[in-house]
């Protein structure tokens, strides 16, 4: 069974119209899809989304590979990113990193999804978009805290300061969440430059209207830079394709992405 | 400060405070915590109501205070409990009293003299029964107003208080001056010239960031950023299909290995205003919290507001250093360096006999109970369960496994014993081994917490034990399903999935999670569509409320479904 699963999948990655320099990064292959945001001045940012992506590339080499692992590996590039140089000015050196691994649990495949920052996780699954990660920003805390909404936030002037960074003063304090990869999820691994400037239902149309991923990640950039393209964009679509369907005696094709619809009430 | 005014009336007395306090019965409940929340009154309400159950007592008010919690034993608030047992009208009392948070203190009064119970300076709280307890005062921590001279008289009911005193026992007339000389200290600590600042219940939730700064001015009206003249720059796209072994190398724009010299513009006054206006337009800035200054982040703010002067963009001030909150109280942290055994395989033990007697009685009584009730309350108990829960729990064999030490075990407050053996503070043997815990206090590697065994269906994530259950090591936090995935979590607080089949789909992709805190392990039902129940010696089956938390004992058997049900052995 572990053979049967394959993954397909296309990144694109755009400067956007307003920035001078794409300081996003992007990692695919060997089953671990992640990208970086990068943050300071000076093309520190650039340099820290980078070398954050590279710290991660042993990922690929691990066969089982568990939350310790990448734990092991974002210390590393914690201490890679915060030794780049920034000429003393200016904000340090810091990125966001988000994205997925596969990971296995007694045989049956996972996505083991990790995120430090802002940019952000999805899962489609049966035609239902639902976001994994949960923001490190300063407006999510609000929005957890009840004092703003989810659409307030969109719009909230401080929606881009975030609480955990790579690179920060503080200790990374990445998010772990095991996921079973599903007969046909596609997962979308990407920065705040998307989401900043299309809504979920937008995402979900594109994604769904494009079954090749290459084609998909190209359109959501496009999309994203007609909306005003005032950030760095990039996206990765992964497909995941001939992972058995599900646990034995399941057969009943679940509807919704988070919610239990496959489940049969008793009587 | 005439404290012994007070004294000589019996029964409870406070201050007028801030901090919310119950009193039911021969209990007094305090909850010096900020009282703004839903939260915090569903919890003074839920308290109130289990002390209305007569016989009532501490371990009711930490499971309210301790399942209410979100986030863990850091969400519990900071509380202090006092519950008295009578042996008679105005004679000494047994006092049980548990202290949490770094302003409480509880000062107990004995015949032969006054101890305090604080919960500074530890990470879950301080527990003390005291016998012979002739008063009780609790100083909040959070200022108080008057004194005891207008002190107000309370039976029963919620109050606002900044002390509270109950007097069991008529004082003799005394010489105020010795034995209340440790009253008037706390009260005057916890007077309003020194307040103590209450500790915040949830330290990793980093709360809206005040203002601070006055609002800088905006900057001056930012030149159009103008759209680079080349045009957009193609879409850098690649695809990369997975190859079977070779690593693809996707060399993409900022992927390359980062030669690790930055460029750096010549310094200049430039620089760093590009930077502040790149800002503008959607950079993501890293930023603590508490060293938050206002800044506006957005073209639509900044030009809202007419730019007061257009003099030269200046960067934000930097914000101050504000000062980080401690993470966790000096407590010595003992590491494996020196000499902590950093968890002991339950296997190595020698004459460690699995199913603990109390597991077996109780899971043997639920069976019979089950049974017996089969038909009239309406509740099915499948007798497959029963009869794999007898075996569980009868078995001499029982399973024993070699799991690996959680490697990511949290620290927790312990006494360990000679041989390593981490026990809860309140036990005065261990319980592995058996040998006397003399030790202090201290934090260790938190151990397993016990054993579930998966007693029916077939389930993976586990070391097979007795008819092909399935014995799951409590040593962190598990979730049960048909096809279970976690939620967002530390590295340190994920969760063992262990998947369960159940051919009927009776049973939720995550169905049951069991969870551990401090030294308890708590089970609930995620919400689940045919929900989850709790066998429990002497009750009738009982489904467990969607999401609350539930104190598991020894012995209790959760039934899940489908024939799935979970026996926990030897719980704490």
């Amino acid at each position: 069974m572990n053979d049967a699963l394959t993954l397909a999948w296309g990144a694109a990655s755009d400067r956007g119209l307003r920035r001078q320099l794409n300081e996003d990064g992007y990692f695919a292959g060997g089953g671990a899809f992640f990208v970086a945001d990068g943050m300071g001045g000076h093309a520190a940012g650039e340099v820290a989304s980078a070398t954050a992506l590279d710290s991660l590339r042993p990922l690929a080499e691990i066969e089982r590979v568990e939350p310790h692992h990448v734990e092991a590996l974002l210390e590393e590039a914690q201490e890679r990113v915060r030794a780049i140089e920034t000429s003393g000015q200016g904000r340090g050196a810091g990125t966001t990193l988000t994205g997925a691994v596969v990971a296995y649990l007694d045989d049956a495949p996972y996505w083991l999804f990790v995120n430090v920052g802002d940019s952000r996780t999805y899962l489609l699954s049966s035609g239902v978009l639902d976001q994994v990660s949960v923001d490190h920003s300063e407006v999510q805390e609000m929005v957890d805290a009840g004092t703003l909404t989810a659409e307030e936030a969109r719009n909230h002037p401080r929606r881009h300061v975030i609480t955990r960074a790579l690179g920060g003063r503080d200790e990374a304090r990445a998010d772990f969440r095991y996921i079973p990869i599903g007969a046909h999820d596609r997962i979308l691994v990407c920065s705040d430059g998307l989401t900043g400037e299309l809504t979920d239902q937008q995402i979900t149309e594109i994604l769904l209207g494009h079954p090749d991923p290459q084609v998909a990640a190209g359109r959501l950039v496009e999309a994203a830079i007609t909306a005003g393209g005032r950030d760095n964009i990039t996206v990765i679509v992964v497909d995941a394709t001939g992972v058995a369907q599900e646990t034995a005696g399941s057969s009943t094709a679940p509807r919704g992405g988070f919610a239990d619809e496959d489940t049969i009430p008793r009587d | 400060m005439s404290t012994s005014d007070a004294g000589r009336r019996m029964g409870t007395r406070y201050t007028t405070g801030k901090a919310r306090v119950i009193v039911r019965g021969d209990a007094v409940v305090v909850l010096p915590g900020e009282g703004a929340g839903a939260d915090d009154a569903e919890r003074v309400h839920r308290l109130w109501v289990d002390l209305a159950v007569p016989g009532s007592g501490v371990a009711e008010v930490l499971g309210t205070l301790t399942t209410s919690a979100v986030g863990g034993l850091k969400g519990v608030p900071p509380f202090a409990v006092v519950v008295l047992t009578r042996a008679g009208a105005g004679e000494p009392a047994s006092a049980h009293v548990v202290a949490r948070g770094e302003g409480l203190t509880v000062t107990i009064e004995t015949g032969s003299g006054a101890q305090t119970v604080s919960g500074a300076g530890v990470i879950s709280w301080t527990e003390r029964v005291v016998e012979g307890v002739t008063a009780v005062e609790v100083a909040t921590g959070v200022s108080g107003f008057g004194s005891f001279a207008d002190g107000l008289p309370v039976e029963s009911g919620v109050v606002l208080a900044g002390v509270v005193r109950h007097q069991v026992v008529e004082p003799a007339e005394v010489d105020e001056s010795t034995t209340l000389a440790e009253p008037a200290a706390v009260l005057d600590t916890a007077g309003p010239v020194a307040p103590v600042t209450p500790v915040a219940p949830v330290a990793s939730r980093a709360e809206p960031a005040p203002v601070v700064a006055p609002p800088v001015p905006s900057p001056a009206p930012e030149p159009e950023p103008e759209p680079s003249p080349e045009t957009v720059a193609p879409l850098g796209t690649v695809t990369m299909l997975p190859a079977s072994e070779e690593t693809i190398t996707p060399v993409e724009e900022g992927n390359e290995p980062a030669a690790p010299e930055p460029e750096v513009s010549p310094a200049g006054d430039d620089g760093p205003d590009e930077d502040d206006y790149l800002h503008l337009w959607g950079a993501t800035v890293a930023h603590g919290v508490e060293a938050a200054a206002v800044r506006p982040e957005s073209p639509e703010e900044a030009e809202e507001e007419p730019a007061p002067s257009a003099g030269p963009v200046v960067p934000p001030p930097p914000a101050p250093p504000a000062p980080a909150p401690e993470p966790a109280p000096a407590a010595p942290v003992s590491s494996g360096a020196d000499g902590m055994i950093s968890g002991v395989p339950i296997s190595g033990v020698p004459g460690w006999s699995g199913a603990t007697p109390a597991a077996a009685h109780r899971a043997a009584a639920v069976a019979a109970e089950a049974e017996e009730n089969d038909d009239h309350d309406g509740h099915t108990v499948m007798s497959s369960a029963i009869a794999d829960l007898k075996a569980a729990a009868s078995s001499p064999s029982a399973p024993r496994f070699a799991a690996p030490a959680n490697p990511n075990a949290p620290m927790i407050l312990a006494v360990t014993c000679e041989n390593g053996h981490a026990n809860p503070t309140a036990r005065e043997t261990c319980r592995e081994c058996g040998s006397a815990l003399s030790a202090e206090a201290a934090l260790a590697p938190r151990p397993s917490l016990g054993r579930m065994v998966v007693t029916s269906g077939a389930a993976t994530g586990g070391v097979p034990g007795v008819r092909g259950g399935q014995v799951i090591e409590l040593d962190r936090p598990v979730i049960v399903g048909r096809r279970p995935r976690t939620s967002n979590t530390s590295a340190d607080q994920m969760p063992r999935l262990v998947t369960v089949s159940s051919p009927q789909q009776d049973i939720s992709r995550s169905h049951t999670e069991v969870s551990l805190e401090d030294w308890h392990v708590l089970v609930t039902d995620l919400a689940t569509t045919n929900g989850t129940t709790l066998l429990r010696p002497g009750q009738p089956p009982r489904r467990l409320h969607p999401n609350e938390k539930e104190l598991v004992s020894d012995g209790d058997v959760v039934d899940l479904g489908d024939g799935v049900t979970l026996t926990f052995e030897g719980i704490w």
